[in-house]
């Protein structure tokens, strides 16, 4: 009953995984044989200057949009965990986006952003505010934009998670709190916050692990431009493999990739957890 | 189970309970309320409604109207776009390939994940482990990062452009999550049952299926949940290992639908993402409160 299963993950994860880094070691056009070079691709890797630029990026992307996505549902959260008229209405549309894949959301947002037609504008020029700004145009704004859109599309998310964690901090904790005499701040800071803490823990962890590798929604709205501007790991790596058939070279970014993912996984995990033994 | 994980399912679990309850008393403790409240709460549902009821409506208007009623309703609703879209866009074929690629993924995650999951939980022999620990490592590694190796392996298999060189990668990375899931959850059913079971002349397969299958429901459903949102929007490995039409699925059709003439007929392009959205959105209005608890228990594990 364990084998099949066994197998087909053998197969299809555990031996690419070690193709992976092995591919690493050598150069390879995806035509003729593979040629062992050793190190030289990761030497490569670390002194080309898209690179850094890429880490950059996905840098900026992963902890911006997460530390975004924590703080907009968390405080969402406390606004919708009361069930009130409408509030099962609100968390549908909020949820919405959630279902929509990269790509739907990607293109959507790609005509809202239109500089000439798009909706964001039209809103912005109907409110009297400048309505020329091209946002996945200028090399300054286009990372943002792409951000606010990814932003967009998870925070139902967590929102629901965040729901679920709310409703699950016991009552108790708040009569004693308000008989201790704490007001609706100290309530906030003292008791909401602190019961909390595992799950805006947990809220990172899911929304950096998949910030970093980032590419579907990169790829539909900019292809990684203007100028480089939002060009990211996954997908300088994406380029490097299937355009110019780097293969090699695009291994080693997989690999460093994966280990800066695992590293960032691991860490947080095991400061939840630690944060729970206190 | 760690007692971080045990910790978190018992946070669950006391949030179906205590539902109610917790809500009323936090009802108490809000700083924003009334007027301010309902006034951020619309606004936001405006930010998220909009763009999307835009969407809807504008897959209804015709390309000559489209720019000159930006805003507004449709002046005559014309299913024109969705038939175009559908035919010369070839959304029908992509919905055919999504739905099969989705379902038979979903379907072999099972059939291979649970009876794994409930050996693992319920058998002690060497390995189990061992097992266990790299589904558990292996939770956090994104399927993406090995499209070099995975496109070197189909290619070589001859599958690269087929039904099944989407269908065994996706059922593979859905593995860890679901066998780590099933898991735990087939541990905390009770080892009496099975005693029993067996006293009543079961086996272990027939206590599986009998037995303890029909217990795992909500697991079940949280498995099916997560892994067929996760196939149905992938995107980077069917944009690599799909190369025509009659394989491609959504993401990848609606990708190139919005390339090569959604830039000239935004109509079609919006009558193509509603007709590409609405799948997903009935699904889950259908079963939306298993829907959300799917996903809460899902990312607590």
């Amino acid at each position: 009953m364990v084998l099949p299963g066994l197998l087909l993950f053998a197969v299809f994860v555990l031996w690419p995984l070690v193709n992976a880094l092995a591919n690493s070691l050598f150069r390879w056009d995806g035509l003729s044989p593979k040629v062992f070079v050793g190190f030289t691709n990761y030497v490569q890797v670390f002194t080309s200057s898209t690179t850094w630029q890429t880490l950059q990026h996905t840098a900026i992307y992963a902890i911006g949009t997460s530390i975004a996505k924590v703080v907009l549902a968390f405080l969402i959260a406390l606004l919708v965990a009361r069930r009130t008229r409408g509030v099962g209405f609100f968390r549908s549309v909020l949820f919405i986006p959630v279902l929509m894949s990269f790509v739907a959301v990607g293109v959507l947002w790609t005509f809202i952003f239109d500089p000439n037609q798009g909706l964001l504008n039209g809103a912005l020029g109907a409110v009297g505010l400048p309505n020329k700004t091209a946002w996945l145009g200028q090399p300054g704004l286009s990372l943002v934009s792409v951000m606010g859109v990814d932003v967009w599309k998870w925070l139902g998310y967590h929102v629901i998670l965040f729901v679920a964690g709310l409703q699950a901090v016991r009552p108790e904790l708040y009569e004693a709190a308000r008989i201790d005499g704490a007001g609706r701040a100290q309530c906030f800071w003292n008791v909401t916050v602190p019961a909390m803490r595992t799950m805006i823990g947990l809220n990172f962890i899911i929304a950096i692990a998949g910030a970093l590798n980032v590419f579907d929604l990169v790829y539909v709205m900019t292809s990684g431009g203007p100028d480089g501007s939002t060009d990211t790991v996954m997908t300088y790596m994406y380029r490097q493999a299937f355009n110019v058939q780097q293969y090699g070279f695009a291994s080693a970014l997989a690999s460093v990739l994966f280990v800066m993912v695992a590293i960032i996984t691991l860490v947080q995990v095991r400061s939840l957890r630690s944060d729970y033994n206190q | 189970m760690t007692p971080y994980m045990q910790h978190e399912a018992s946070v669950a679990e006391r949030s179906r309970r205590t539902e109610s309850s917790a809500a009323k008393a936090k009802s108490r403790q809000h700083w924003l309320s009334g007027i301010p409240r309902v006034v951020t709460l619309t606004a936001i549902c405006v930010i998220f409604g909009y763009p999307l009821l835009w969407t809807v409506l504008g897959a209804f208007k015709t390309p000559q109207t489209f720019f000159s009623n930006l805003w507004g309703l449709p002046a005559a609703w014309s299913f024109d776009n969705f038939i175009q879209a559908w035919s010369v866009g070839h959304i029908g074929q992509y919905l055919i390939n999504s739905s099969i690629v989705s379902a038979s993924s979903v379907a072999l995650v099972l059939v291979l994940s649970l009876p794994m999951s409930f050996v693992l939980a319920r058998v002690k022999f060497s390995g189990s482990s061992i097992i266990f620990g790299v589904f558990l490592i292996t939770l956090f590694v994104p399927l993406q990062l090995l499209i070099i190796p995975l496109y070197e392996l189909e290619a070589k298999l001859g599958i690269i452009n087929t039904y099944w060189g989407l269908i065994l990668p996706y059922a593979a990375g859905a593995l860890p999550f679901s066998v780590v899931f099933a898991t735990s959850f087939f541990r905390t059913l009770p080892a009496e049952l099975d005693e029993a079971a067996r006293l009543d002349g079961c086996n272990l397969g027939q206590t599986f299926v009998r037995i303890c299958l029909p217990l795992a429901r909500p697991a079940v459903a949280t498995v099916v949940i997560l892994s067929f949102l996760n196939v149905w929007n992938e995107f980077i490995l069917a944009l690599t290992l799909t190369q025509s039409d009659s394989v491609r699925t959504l993401p990848i059709g609606l990708y190139n639908f919005s390339t090569q003439m959604g830039q000239t007929n935004f109509p079609q392009l919006f009558a193509a993402l509603t007709m590409a959205t609405v799948p997903i959105l009935i699904v889950f209005l259908l079963t939306q409160k298993q829907f959300i608890s799917g996903l809460v228990d899902g990312a607590l594990k």
